[in-house]
């Protein structure tokens, strides 16, 4: 088998006495979607800071594409094809929707502005954001906003893309939108590894479920397995 | 008294201190870092241009080409160096490091160049002067600050609106975290902001250098200039600080009209009553720091 994309070897992660990542390892393969559940406090969006390198590592490596990329900066994990949306979006709020976009796609991509508008715009139109284009982000409603997100990411053209409670605070109906978006996002081959509590919309999209509690793994497998084990039920329903 | 006279040397030294403010308010603009040893840097851009006239004996004007690019060196040194490095742990270390360096920058000027004061050889440039519509008559040199001043603000803003470059100085000042997650290297950018205002503070150093008096422990009052003209412009715009810088050199221009020794207290009272009146400035884009 071919090395995975993304692999997470025995990481840990303390902030001062709390350890909130605690030897954490999984893999993702190319083009597979992982799904990653877990309480609040389970340490999910620490996880993806640690991927992304906003935060170092306390203690284990984390490769990509087979190189060991524990200790790049965030930017240069993010040229070689790591990206990641919030759970609460952070859009750069002065600038346009477009702008924010091309930021990406400049930075992140490393083609120029003249050659990254077309590719822009695809973006904003697969994302639906292309009447807004010239809006100031700061001025989005909240679904534009988790949309300008995804639009954000996708511009620095990752391989893989984090996604943080995309689904959460949309209605039913949005994220049915959204659901299309992520499907269109995974047609392109793009890896997706998605923190959700919104269950339907995540296994409508993911091939395997990783459980996480106190920082680490309980139990990672397809998804029908996960949702039925015990961990599951003990976790969110206190139930032995 | 002359009044219109008065208001337009007022205005025409205001233009100086719009440049030291605009250097100011262009590092807090993208990393909230206040510079304490910006003042000294302004002095020292100054000796740096005596230095090159005694060596080389170039005329003022044209060492403005080597100080500026010596001065952009030193701010992404700086930058790069030291000030990196303290980003990120709270204000403390940054205003710490900052007042030293301009602690060491008073005294390593004192040690070589003593306490006399000096002043850059303009020639005929230092008294030129131009009539301006019968009210008074303007000096070529504080007129050419002027030009670079408005130069330098058309030239920010294109730079921030249009170019790649400016972008990303916007999205690091907006949100330096997300700023790395989409490619950019905020360091860098960092490194960059320092460069480009410690740049412009030479042209002004340089320029004021030709037109008045400096010695080594001039940093600090021009420091507060600095900050008096983005106070009372308001934080976050450019045009804010330049017409900030304007109204603090008439503040000044008037009250040592009035009584010479007024000079500094009425650019300090406009200051303070600004800060009491409308804390964010007279111009400020309502803007989330």
């Amino acid at each position: 088998m071919a090395a995975p994309l993304l692999e997470v070897q025995s990481v840990s992660k303390s902030f001062g006495k709390l350890q909130v990542i605690n030897d954490l390892s999984f893999q993702v393969q190319r083009g597979e979607a992982l799904g990653i559940l877990g309480p609040n406090g389970a340490g999910k969006t620490t996880t993806f800071s640690l991927i992304t390198g906003e935060h170092p590592v306390s203690a284990g490596r984390v490769f990509f594409q087979g190189a060991d990329v524990t200790s790049l900066r965030p930017q240069q994990r993010c040229r070689l094809g790591i990206a990641r949306t919030y759970q609460i979006p952070r859009p750069f709020s002065g600038m346009t929707v477009f702008e924010n976009v091309l930021v990406g796609a400049t930075y992140g991509r490393g083609q120029s502005e003249r050659a990254s508008r077309a590719f822009c715009r695809d973006i904003l139109h697969e994302t639906g954001l292309l009447a807004r284009a010239d809006m100031p982000a700061g001025q989005l409603r909240l679904l534009e906003r988790k949309r300008l997100e995804l639009a954000r990411a996708l511009a620095t053209n990752p391989q893989i893309l984090l996604l943080d409670e995309t689904a959460g605070g949309l209605t039913e109906h949005e994220v049915h939108e959204l659901l299309d978006v992520v499907r269109r996002i995974r047609e392109r081959g793009v890896t997706i590894l998605w923190i959700e509590h919104i269950l339907h919309a995540l296994t409508a999209i993911v091939d395997r479920l990783l459980l996480m509690d106190f920082g680490t793994k309980l139990l990672e497998g397809d998804p029908a397995t996960v949702l039925a084990s015990d961990e599951l039920k003990m976790i969110y329903l206190g139930v032995d | 008294m002359d009044w219109a006279g008065t208001i337009v040397q007022g205005l025409l030294l205001g233009g100086f201190y719009a440049l030291y403010g605009i250097g100011l308010s262009l590092i807090f603009g993208v990393m909230r870092l206040v510079n304490l040893a910006h003042g000294d840097l302004i002095v020292c851009a100054a000796y740096l241009s005596l230095v090159l006239i005694e060596v080389t004996g170039l005329p003022p004007l044209l060492t403005l080409a080597i100080v500026i690019p010596v001065m952009f060196g030193l701010g992404v040194l700086l930058q790069r160096g030291v000030l990196n490095r303290v980003l990120g742990s709270g204000p403390m270390p940054p205003l710490l490091i900052t007042f030293g360096i301009s602690i060491m920058i008073q005294n390593g000027l004192l040690l070589t160049f003593t306490a006399d004061t000096q002043r850059l050889p303009a020639g005929s440039l230092e008294t030129a002067s131009v009539p301006i519509g019968g009210l008074a008559t303007v000096g070529v040199l504080p007129l050419l600050n002027m030009a670079i001043a408005i130069l330098a603000i058309i030239g920010l803003q294109q730079f921030m609106g249009r170019t790649d470059l400016g972008r990303a100085f916007r999205a690091t000042s907006d949100d330096p975290t997300t700023a790395e997650l989409m490619g950019i290297d905020s360091r860098q950018i960092y490194g960059l902001a320092m460069g480009a205002s410690l740049a412009l503070i030479a042209v002004a150093g340089i320029l004021l250098g030709m037109r008045t008096t400096f010695g080594p422990s001039d940093g600090p009052a021009r420091l507060i200039y600095a900050f008096e003209a983005v106070i009372i412009g308001g934080l976050g715009s450019l045009w804010g600080t330049f017409a900030g810088g304007l109204l603090l050199g008439v503040a000044q221009s008037i009250g040592a009209a009035i009584n010479p020794g007024w000079f500094q207290l009425a650019g300090h009272i406009l200051a303070l009553l600004v800060l009491a009146i409308r804390p964010t400035g007279l111009f400020a884009r309502t803007r989330d720091l």
